[in-house]
């Protein structure tokens, strides 16, 4: 079954990857359109005479908010899209798991995101001469692959659970934007709200993935210091992903006994 | 045209596009619907001053700059997005076309309706920023007359600008997004929003000068605290250029039209 899983999970990754990398067009764009709203809030930082270190968490956070928009418009609502275009229906006739096509879809959409995030981050640092911990190198690697698994596990959730929605997913996906970027503090750190949000925002991957960030590349903290963050990254990954496989089983359950997998323009 | 019929055709748009943006839920949550995203959005860049701990000042340019933002963005895309949203989503621009209303009249009615609905984000937005950042309302002075007259005049440089992208958006869909994007993500860089433009280095703060939102957003800035009270040179100037880009965005979608027609791009779907 788990070799079956990655077989599909491989196939859906392959052509996510293709299809968003085939015009390079949509890279350039990808790149340099953030870069517009990075620089704008560089600019805000460098009118209040903030110190460096407020430029360069900015400069993480924002590269970061890719991941959040791939999860919302590429894992939560695809599966919504696929049954709108009737794949979902050839996807359960082909007796593919659907865990791996989400996995696959999780894979490829992180890969894509990481080619883009990367870029936007060199582009902002060459530009605003932003100095970041290299030292780091590793334990930052090792804590944004965490925080990208925890992040597509939920985006796994909300996958199986946006099967439910209408046309309103859309909306959904609206709604759940900006509030999560902002508890995610991707322009801020989150120590400036008070400390009831700042526990629900350590609920919440990307939160966790960009002060892990801030704390080893511009804080110039250690693993040692920042280990709570790893534990509840690997956590939330775990629990994320359980979840998602039970919603995603109950959801397939329910879509064939009532019919729901192939209803479109609801 | 009459005057009277023309406001009839404008108001029947906004009313349609009401409908088609609202029929999907109650009045209630539709409303609170319309107001999370700028509101949130008002507060990410709002929380930028909160986390240094600026200058009230500073705290009020960008308030007032993000929250006329996002009344910008609702009304570009509110024209923009028409015409996609017609064509590729409800496939209903061929009968739209067919209406006995000029084409263009038909894309700035539908983008008056979302504009409209931006004013109740914005208040909200507004309020929320300035309880955040402490500014004490007994010391705004709106000028509500020449505020109104801004506000109306924003909408002739916005629909411009609405009517250039939907021009581009008569031959592509996919890469008419990545200009949407764009435009928008470059008023917040080169727009006053949040920093002052003339920050900007050379030859960066020549595009900020050339655009009408640099000298909007000043004048609504000075306009609800009060420290302009009259019809000064910045409105003139104002006036100037919002109607020179409405004419030159009106030129350039006409003659878009009449190429999208003659190769029957009007009513092609590619679903993107």
């Amino acid at each position: 079954m788990i070799k079956e899983i990655l077989k599909v999970a491989y196939a859906r990754a392959y052509v996510r990857i293709k299809g968003t990398n085939r015009d390079i067009t949509h890279y350039i764009a990808d790149v340099f359109l953030p870069l517009f709203g990075v620089s704008a809030i560089l600019f805000a930082y460098k009118a209040l005479n903030a110190p460096e270190i407020f430029l360069a968490s900015a400069a993480i956070g924002a590269s970061m908010m890719a991941f959040w928009y791939n999860v919302l418009w590429s894992m939560a609502s695809q599966f919504y899209w696929e049954r709108e275009h009737g794949n979902l229906t050839l996807f359960v006739a082909s007796g593919s798991p659907l865990t791996g096509i989400l996995l696959g879809m999780a894979l490829g959409g992180a890969f894509n995101m990481t080619l883009r995030a990367s870029g936007v981050l060199i582009l902002t640092i060459i530009l605003f001469n932003i100095k970041l911990n290299q030292a780091a190198i590793l334990p930052t690697f090792l804590l944004f692959i965490l925080t990208l698994t925890s992040l597509y596990s939920l985006g796994m959730i909300f996958a199986s659970s946006f099967l439910r929605f209408g046309r309103s997913v859309s909306k959904v996906n609206e709604l759940l934007g900006e509030p999560i970027l902002f508890l995610s503090g991707v322009y801020f750190p989150i120590g400036v709200f008070p400390l009831a949000i700042q526990i629900l925002a350590s609920f919440v991957p990307l939160a966790l993935g960009i002060e892990g960030l801030r704390e080893l590349l511009v804080l110039n903290k250690s693993m040692n210091d920042v280990i709570w963050i790893y534990l509840l990254l690997v956590f939330l990954t775990f629990l994320f992903s359980f979840i998602a496989i039970k919603l995603l089983r109950k959801m397939e359950k329910e879509g064939r006994s009532k019919g729901t997998l192939t209803l479109r323009w609801e | 045209m009459g005057v009277k019929s023309f406001i009839r055709k404008i108001l029947s748009l906004v009313w349609l596009s009401y409908k088609i943006e609202a029929n999907w839920t109650s009045i209630g949550n539709y409303l609170a619907y319309i107001t999370v995203r700028p509101t949130f959005t008002l507060l990410l860049m709002i929380f930028i001053f909160v986390a240094v701990r600026g200058n009230q000042q500073f705290g009020y340019f960008i308030l007032v700059g993000q929250a006329f933002y996002n009344l910008i963005g609702s009304g570009i895309m509110g024209v923009a997005y028409t015409l996609w949203d017609d064509r590729e989503h409800y496939r209903m621009l061929k009968y739209m076309y067919i209406m006995p209303v000029n084409f263009s009249i038909y894309l700035v009615g539908r983008g008056l309706y979302k504009y409209i609905e931006g004013i109740l984000p914005l208040a909200i937005s507004f309020i929320i920023g300035s309880i955040i950042i402490n500014v004490p309302f007994t010391e705004l002075h709106i000028q509500w007359s020449l505020l109104i007259l801004n506000y109306l005049l924003g909408y002739v440089w916005i629909v411009a600008l609405g009517l250039l992208i939907a021009s581009l958006m008569f031959f592509t869909t996919e890469y008419g997004w990545i200009v949407i994007e764009s435009l928008m993500a470059s008023l917040l860089l080169f727009g006053n929003i949040i920093f002052p433009s003339d920050l900007l280095p050379f030859p960066l703060n020549l595009i900020s000068n050339a655009l009408p939102i640099k000298i909007w957003i000043d004048l609504n800035r000075e306009l609800i605290i009060g420290d302009l009270n009259y019809f000064n040179f910045q409105f003139v100037e104002l006036v100037i250029m919002s109607f020179s880009y409405l004419i030159v965005a009106l030129l350039i979608f006409k003659e878009s039209e009449k190429i999208a027609r003659k190769n029957g791009l009007i009513d092609i779907v590619t679903t993107h």
